[in-house]
């Protein structure tokens, strides 16, 4: 038994269904009591759903206890078949029913049992019924939202709009028929949404490098030019750019806006970004917001006409939330990828063009939707068609599909590495699990991809790999083409990659410029405190560290299971490194560092703000801010920005704290609420600190009056800090009274 | 759908079940039945109640339904004893729950834990005893609290740890009292968790006073824990004796409520004499035979089913005071077991509570213009239901359907007499009781009502907004204070909160050119 409060990483049951619910399609059954469905509630609020949360509990209550649960649980899964028709229905028990020691396998079986009696049963009524069944977009009874009910009733666009409009009705004029449109189109799949959405969003220029770097931009143009060549089919052209680079900012901003509202699996191209790297853009028929807004045709009630039914195996009490998502995703494309290969239907030739599978994106991720958004970006950027997403928006008939994307991609290390690992053993797939958060990771990354792609182009794909050279350099490349070795061919489309990291990083992503602009300078050497899972802590770390010149004092994470990888990762970049999943070590480790700001989960937050110290969240667990409706990745370049500013805003007042040193600060303050200050801090550091104790005690006593008007004048965020330096120096060096002086020697003293 | 008809009946053959497979969906296993005699109804309520059964037809769906685990309960009894310590005996999925449900609470030292079940609990390969032992002795040290209430959970339920066994060998160890309630979602329902907390206290106090003799036994034999039980002891000797009637009202409310509800009753010369539960654990009221008691809370009912067969108290049966006619009632009713009549104004000849409803209806007439003539659903939740619907039929809105995870007809019989006095007076049809709802069913039963007016748990309001349904959820009645007169304009304003967002947003839209 252990004594706990309040924990970082969720119990196993909340992983499973986290996965569950992120595929299309898919219902999970709970077998659970009363109480235990929370994870509906936390969907609902946080993801700020709208549509009802798949998952149903199959209550345990006193009666099903004495009777066992069989018969109760089989109900619910063939009542949720005929409700819903899924295509997966998965089972999965909690901590509390796990210890039931039920026999949930054969429940499953028993359901799947009969669930295929009633299809027999239907298919000797005919094909009627199961055309009938196909026909439905959907449940037989599913209660649509609105925007999609009335799509189906086909109101103009205006009468939508007008009833719409009680949605949203805090925007301002200009972006409302944006929103409006994607609001409407992420409802109603079933109009062309996707093409309205574009338009909508065709707008939103980013004019991020024409606005930095104009002048600069315009050499560029030249650049591109020697490079590679600009595609008619793009619609953009560079002159255009410059053009609307005198749109004013909100307009951008407002734009993002709009496409973060909308979680429809629509990649809004960005027009502005100048696309560098091209690379496979004139080979790929599709566009690929065409590809991925076409919704590809279930075939469902051809090869499937029944659910599978699965059961979620975790043991409850040796995994965490995480680490069950893991297992759970693994699980369920390990079960797809076997059946396609029982029923002859896995296809593993590789598509025709570069492609990528990105594995790991779910729902109540922190910021997993915007991250998702920022690399179809950069996949698209590059060139490579996105193959799967799984599991948020996947279809789990789409699983047996994995095997034809050249590589896998594992933005997060906590999820889904495990599927890349087996799609890795089962298929020879290469994965790259480099997280590209901050400008150094990223540009790994894209270098890791643009190996592996090289990689294949060379050994498997050669004719590809002309085409690409010949179409890149047919105006002027007659030299290169006579000596093509393949090493040589490599270098070129190593360097592509490499051209469009130097693009991106110094052109669109203004995090580089940040470095090395003077704002920067003033938080260079300040401390800070990094606590998240693994992925976020140990990318933070580094970006603080390598990219801002920032001392991390402490870098830690609460995944002990991944503690040994975390170590390597951070080794280097800070003074020390916690592994705990304890939230008071955590508190404690901050309480001592005394850290400029923290960059933590929402318990850092609190802790911070118990301690008056500022503090970024860059991890979940999180609470319903870090839900944000705008567009906030921290991956990729536009990431790169985020977390830029995330951490400029977090230092106190940033440039303000630097000006108040400079000029010995204004402290308008008063002297009551420096008094409520320590006094707060007396209570929250309690009895147990016998220095701080003692200074209530004796404050009189212990200062002298000189002494305690200078320490007036240091400003109020500091104060409670200077004074227990101060005192801790004199306790230390059995100095009865603090002079002046004295202060200025403790100052030294702690600053050597 | 499942349809169970009820009546009285067959109130106990109730559940015939017409096509699930389940023969039995009904009540938690409350242990007893009502000792009838303990009732102290007058005759009107029994009048009422008995045709009101007969009459009014009860639905059991025994769906699949959410609320919130019964253990939330600690989110607000750590609050109101305030020297208490509440430990929650169970795995990280409830750990998990508590942290979300009393979101940012922890960070304010909450005087509620985990006792964290690990593997090696649950295969019994640690001594329960010696780790709960372990854990208080902990609390003790760093909290120290007068007393430790143990919440079981399912898990301890279904490893069947004796906690009620352990409780008193470890009280007696440990210097501290401990309560053990069973709080958990095998057999209750969200707010069913303070009945069941409400009813270990009960018995509690019974125990105290009939194990005095013995505790001072065990103290005199060992010499050395004397002073850290003396607590216990003192408690029993501090109070006076009720000799008379004397009236302790049950449910936990915060105490600015319970001032409010006292002095209501006091102008009405009666003398609350005590509270269960009280600020602090070492104020728990005596009960016996002359004590005459109350709820306040509709969930309590085993609550009451302990302080009538247990402490062998009289229950007095009144409707609940949420609302001012519900307030009005229920101080009626009190007023009827001490067998006074309410004060009457000379001037007016009514009675003064009956013109202090009326002033208070008339002061909420602001809201009771947005409201009047809507609809109302409620998906059901937190057992307030019957007395909210109740309150806003009053109000003049009509009620489509009224689920509940579980509804004691024995002791809401007075509120349920009332709301069908209530709806025949208002000229609106009796609402649909549904017990243990079927979710699912009912989103199908709103999309074709179209209620104005939806009140539902945390899961379902944002997707029923998304669909054009207004709503508000049910839990925030479970935390705001609701009850007496002078609370009325709360319910109001979150009632009405929706609609008057929904009101100002349409407005906006419709004066806007274009």
């Amino acid at each position: 038994m252990k004594l706990a409060y309040w924990m970082y990483a969720g119990p196993a049951h909340i992983g499973t269904l986290r996965v569950a619910s992120s595929f299309k399609n898919v219902h999970a059954i709970m077998h659970a009591p009363l109480g235990d469905d929370y994870f509906n509630v936390m969907r609902s609020m946080l993801e700020r759903e709208r549509d009802f949360t798949p998952v149903t509990a199959s209550i345990v209550d006193r009666h099903v206890l004495a009777r066992g649960s069989q018969e109760k649980v089989v109900e619910n899964i063939t009542r949720k078949n005929k409700e819903e028709s899924p295509d997966l229905i998965l089972l999965t028990p909690t901590c509390t029913s796990s210890i039931l020691q039920e026999d949930l396998h054969n429940f499953v079986e028993r359901s799947t049992l009969t669930l295929t009696s009633v299809v027999n049963n239907t298919d000797t009524s005919g094909e009627v019924m199961v055309k009938a069944k196909a026909t439905r977009p959907g449940a037989n009874s599913t209660f649509y939202p609105i925007t999609t009910l009335l799509s189906k009733t086909k109101l103009g666009l205006n009468a939508q709009a007008l009833s719409l409009e009680s949605f949203i009705p805090f925007v301002n004029k200009g972006n409302k028929s944006k929103i409006l449109l994607s609001t409407f189109a992420e409802g109603a799949k079933y109009t062309s949404g996707g093409s309205k959405m574009k338009k909508a969003t065709t707008a939103s220029l980013n004019a991020v490098v024409a606005l930095a770097h104009g002048p600069k931009a315009l050499t560029n143009d030249q650049k591109n030019k020697d490079l590679l060549f600009v595609h008619s089919d793009n619609n953009y052209t560079l002159s255009k750019t410059f053009d609307n680079s005198k749109q004013d900012h909100r307009t951008k901003q407002s734009g993002k806006k709009n496409e973060g509202t909308s979680s429809a699996p629509v990649l809004p191209r960005e027009v502005g970004a100048p696309r560098v790297l091209d690379l496979f853009r004139p080979l790929l028929n599709l566009d690929v917001v065409k590809e991925t807004t076409s919704i590809k045709p279930v075939d469902k009630f051809i090869e499937n006409q029944q659910p599978d039914v699965i059961l979620a195996d975790v043991n409850h009490y040796r995994v965490n939330e995480l680490q069950a998502a893991d297992r759970t995703l693994e699980q369920i494309v390990r079960y797809y990828i076997e059946k396609a290969k029982k029923q002859n239907h896995l296809n593993i030739t590789k598509t025709e063009k570069p492609s990528v599978n990105i594995i790991g994106i779910f729902t109540l991720g922190f910021h997993n939707q915007h991250d998702c958004r920022e690399l179809k970006r950069l996949f698209n950027d590059l060139g490579i068609k996105i193959n799967e997403i799984i599991p948020e928006g996947g279809n789990v008939h789409n699983l047996k599909n994995l095997p034809q994307a050249w590589f896998n991609f594992v933005p997060y290390r906590e999820v889904g590495l495990m599927t890349a690992v087996y799609l890795k053993s089962e298929f020879d797939m290469p994965y790259i699990s480099i997280t590209p958060m901050g400008l150094v990771d990223t540009a790994l990354c894209i270098r890791a991809i643009g190996n592996i792609i090289t990689n294949i182009l060379i050994e498997k794909k050669k004719d590809l790999l002309r085409n690409t050279i010949q179409n890149h350099f047919n105006n002027k490349a007659e030299t290169k083409e006579g000596g093509s070795e393949g090493k040589n061919k490599a270098d070129i489309l190593l360097n592509l990659f490499n051209n469009y990291i130097d693009q991106q990083t110094r052109f669109v992503s203004q995090a580089a410029w940040f470095s090395r602009s003077i704002d920067c300078q003033n938080l260079t050497g300040k401390k800070v405190v990094v606590f998240g899972d693994a992925t976020h802590s140990a990318a933070m770390t580094k970006i603080l560290a390598r990219e801002m010149g920032i001392r991390v004092s402490c870098a830690g994470t609460y995944c002990k299971h991944d503690a040994d990888w975390f170590r390597e990762q951070v080794s280097g970049f800070c003074d020390q490194i916690l592994i705990t999943d304890d939230h008071t070590i955590v508190g404690d480790t901050i309480k001592k560092l005394e850290p400029a700001a923290i960059f933590g989960t929402q318990m850092e937050r609190h802790v911070g703000k118990r301690l008056d110290i500022p503090c970024g969240v860059i991890s979940a667990p999180v609470h319903i801010q870090n839900f944000p409706l705008g567009y906030r990745p921290f991956l990729g370049y536009e990431g790169t920005n985020q977390i830029a500013d995330l951490v400029y805003n977090s230092f106190n007042l940033g440039m303000e704290d630097h000006l108040l040193q400079i000029f010995g600060g204004h402290d308008s303050v008063q002297q009551d609420l420096d008094q409520t200050n320590i006094k707060n801090n007396l209570l929250n550091e309690g009895t147990t600190d016998n220095i701080v104790f003692m200074s209530k005690k004796n404050e009189f006593e212990l200062w002298s009056s000189e002494g305690l008007a200078e320490l007036n004048k240091v400003p109020g965020f500091v104060r409670g800090k200077v004074k227990r330096n101060t005192e801790k120096y004199a306790l230390q060096n059995n100095i009865p009274l603090i002079t002046v002086e004295i202060m200025y020697q403790a100052k030294e003293a702690l600053s050597t | 759908m499942v349809k169970v008809v009820l009546s009285n009946e067959d109130k106990n053959s109730h559940l015939k079940i017409r096509d699930n497979g389940f023969k039995w969906g009904g009540e938690p296993p409350i242990e007893t039945l009502y000792d009838k005699d303990a009732f102290l109804c007058d005759k009107y309520v029994k009048k009422e109640s008995s045709l009101y059964l007969v009459n009014v037809f009860f639905e059991c769906e025994t769906g699949n339904y959410h609320t919130f685990c019964p253990i939330s309960c600690v989110a607000w009894l750590y609050q109101k004893i305030e020297d208490s310590f509440f430990l929650v005996i169970g795995t990280k999925t409830c750990g998990y729950f508590l942290q979300n449900a009393l979101g940012v609470m922890i960070f304010a030292e909450p005087r509620y834990a985990m006792a964290e079940l690990e593997e090696s609990d649950i295969s019994a390969q640690l001594n329960d005893y010696k780790e709960l032992k372990r854990l208080c002795l902990q609390i003790k040290q760093d909290r120290n609290p007068s007393v430790i209430v143990w919440i079981g959970t399912c898990t301890t339920e279904i490893i069947k740890m004796d906690l009620e066994g352990m409780a008193p060998r470890l009280e007696v160890e440990i210097g501290l009292p401990i309560v053990v309630a069973r709080a958990n979602g095998l057999d209750y329902a969200f707010t069913q968790g303070e009945d069941t907390v409400l009813a270990a206290m009960a018995l509690a106090s019974l125990k105290s006073k009939n194990h005095n003799q013995q505790l001072e036994n065990h103290f005199n034999n060992n010499k050395t824990s004397k002073t850290s039980v003396s607590l216990l002891t003192e408690k029993i000797e501090d109070k006076p004796q009720p000799t008379e009637k004397s009236l302790v009202l049950f449910g936990s409310v915060p105490s600015t409520v319970a001032t409010q509800l006292t002095l209501e009753l006091k102008k009405e010369g009666i003398i609350v004499s005590g509270w269960l539960p009280s600020q602090r654990y070492q104020d728990l009221p005596i009960f016996n035979k002359d004590t005459l008691v109350c709820g306040i809370n509709p969930f309590l009912s085993r609550t009451a089913t302990t302080l009538m067969r247990r402490s062998k108290c009289t229950l007095i049966c009144a409707p609940f005071p949420i609302g001012p006619d519900g307030t009005r009632v229920w101080i009626e009713k009190i007023c009827a077991a001490f067998g006074t009549s309410p004060v009457i104004n000379p001037l007016t000849g009514k009675t003064k509570l009956e013109e202090r409803e009326f002033f208070i209806f008339q002061g909420l007439e602001e809201y009771l213009k947005l409201i009047r003539g809507k609809t109302v659903f409620f998906m059901g939740d937190n057992l307030l239901e019957i007395s909210l619907a109740r309150f806003l039929t009053r109000c003049g809105m009509i009620v489509y359907e009224v689920g509940i995870p579980y509804l004691d007809k024995r002791f809401q019989a007075a509120e349920l007499a009332l709301l069908e006095q209530t709806c025949k007076e208002m000229n609106v049809p009796m609402p649909r009781i549904v017990e243990k709802p079927d979710n699912y069913y009912q989103i199908q039963r709103i999309r074709e009502l179209q209620p104005d007016l939806t009140i539902t748990g945390m899961a379902h309001a944002n997707p029923l907004e998304a669909r054009g349904i207004t709503t508000k959820w049910s839990v925030e009645f479970t935390f705001a204070q609701i009850h007496g007169f002078t609370n009325a304009r709360e319910i109001l304003e979150l009632v009405t909160r929706p609609l008057r967002r929904n009101a100002m947003q349409n407005k906006t839209l419709l004066t806007r050119p274009e």
